[in-house]
């Protein structure tokens, strides 16, 4: 079961960064190209620039995808994992966490 | 993460409810108390920019003072954004993309007030709007087109024989790009906006444990929320200009003659 908990934290944390790095590369690339024609004509620089705008939102949405799809992998599939485990709700979780280090001792 | 920080509504709802003095249809809602706010702030939005444009617009000057050339302007620049987008006849689309567009800015915006929430956090309102968008672009492709125009577009714009035999296939498929525009249109201005929502409050969860290094977090709140009214800004910029291309495409090939 911790390992269930554990593999999820990874695919989480994973998925985001691996969106956000690839994200970035993209954007950089249309970023270049884009003040590059800006520098070779800057007559033409409103109508490149709507366009680079344009383009960059349409790439920031893929990784807003995941952003969504990880942030409600978080909050359900989580409490799904762990009413799993201890059968309960998360708030019961919790408690039952926090009883079980007062019972252990030792300095928390 | 989940935890709804308190609006304005929710405070007056609890209020109302200890001195039991609620209405009778709010006494049980079973959708939750912090979606009255979605409905109250909309609302709010709606008043506020009908009556100012109502007071501005009923005395219009020759020589406009401040706010009247402010709106004049802002009304302008947008009929020259759509012109430029879809092309000669751009204009006659203002009526709903520009109030999209002023409509989107406040929404957003508003959520970065204490006290109130972005309706547009909420995955029901953008799309209601964006179903609103798409249904219009239909009707507009059907109204400039003819409906059998429409349907051929649809299937491709087909022209000569391998084109007319591919044509059932593509049928299904512009369908399928269709049918996913409002999700796109709406998932993105809703992540955008709730993720803002959601960044600032993990940084002002930082603040309790931060112990002697308490003004830190409020120092990145700060760049936070310029990006913030940045993001509202663009994200509304985004909608209206994506709508408008929409148009543009459905509308491309009736301008050759």
């Amino acid at each position: 079961m911790d390992l269930d908990i554990g593999l999820l934290g990874l695919a989480i944390g994973l998925g985001i960064a691996l969106a956000a790095a690839f994200g970035a590369l993209g954007q950089a690339k249309a970023i270049s190209s884009a003040v590059e024609s800006i520098a070779r004509q800057p007559e033409a620089g409103g109508r490149i620039f709507t366009a680079l705008i344009i383009g960059l939102a349409l790439i920031e949405t893929l990784v807003i995808y995941t952003l969504l799809v990880t942030g409600f992998m978080l909050t359900k599939n989580l409490d799904d994992v762990i009413k799993a485990k201890y059968g309960t709700d998360k708030v019961k979780a919790l408690q039952v966490e926090d009883e079980y280090n007062k019972a252990k001792g030792a300095g928390h | 993460m989940t935890e709804h920080p308190p609006t304005i509504v929710t405070l007056l709802y609890y209020l109302l409810k200890e001195h039991g003095l609620l209405p009778g249809f709010l006494k049980d809602p079973h959708w939750g108390e912090q979606w009255l706010g979605l409905i109250v702030f909309t609302w709010l939005v709606i008043l506020i920019l009908g009556i100012v444009s109502f007071i501005v617009s009923r005395r219009l000057n020759k020589i406009p003072n401040r706010l009247q050339s402010v709106l004049e302007l802002t009304v302008e620049k947008l009929a020259e954004l759509l012109d430029s987008l879809i092309g000669p006849g751009g204009r006659k689309y203002l009526p709903l993309l520009g109030s999209l567009f002023l409509f989107i800015t406040c929404l957003n915006l508003m959520g970065l007030i204490p006290g109130i929430k972005s309706p547009t956090s909420n995955w029901n309102c953008t799309i209601a709007l964006a179903l609103i968008v798409i249904i219009y672009v239909q009707a507009v492709a059907i109204k400039e087109n003819g409906f059998l125009g429409y349907l051929k577009h649809l299937s491709g714009s087909p022209k000569g024989l391998i084109m007319w035999g591919l044509a059932p296939l593509m049928f299904p498929l512009h369908i399928l790009g269709e049918a996913v525009k409002p999700l796109s249109l709406s998932l993105r201005l809703f992540g955008n906006i709730s993720g803002e929502d959601t960044i600032i409050l993990s940084i002002v969860g930082l603040v309790k444990s931060a112990g002697l290094f308490a003004p830190l977090p409020f120092i990145l709140l700060l760049f936070l929320f310029g990006l913030a009214v940045v993001t509202s800004f663009l994200q509304a910029f985004i909608f209206t200009a994506l709508s408008s291309i929409y148009i543009m495409i459905s509308t491309a090939h009736t301008e050759e003659h």
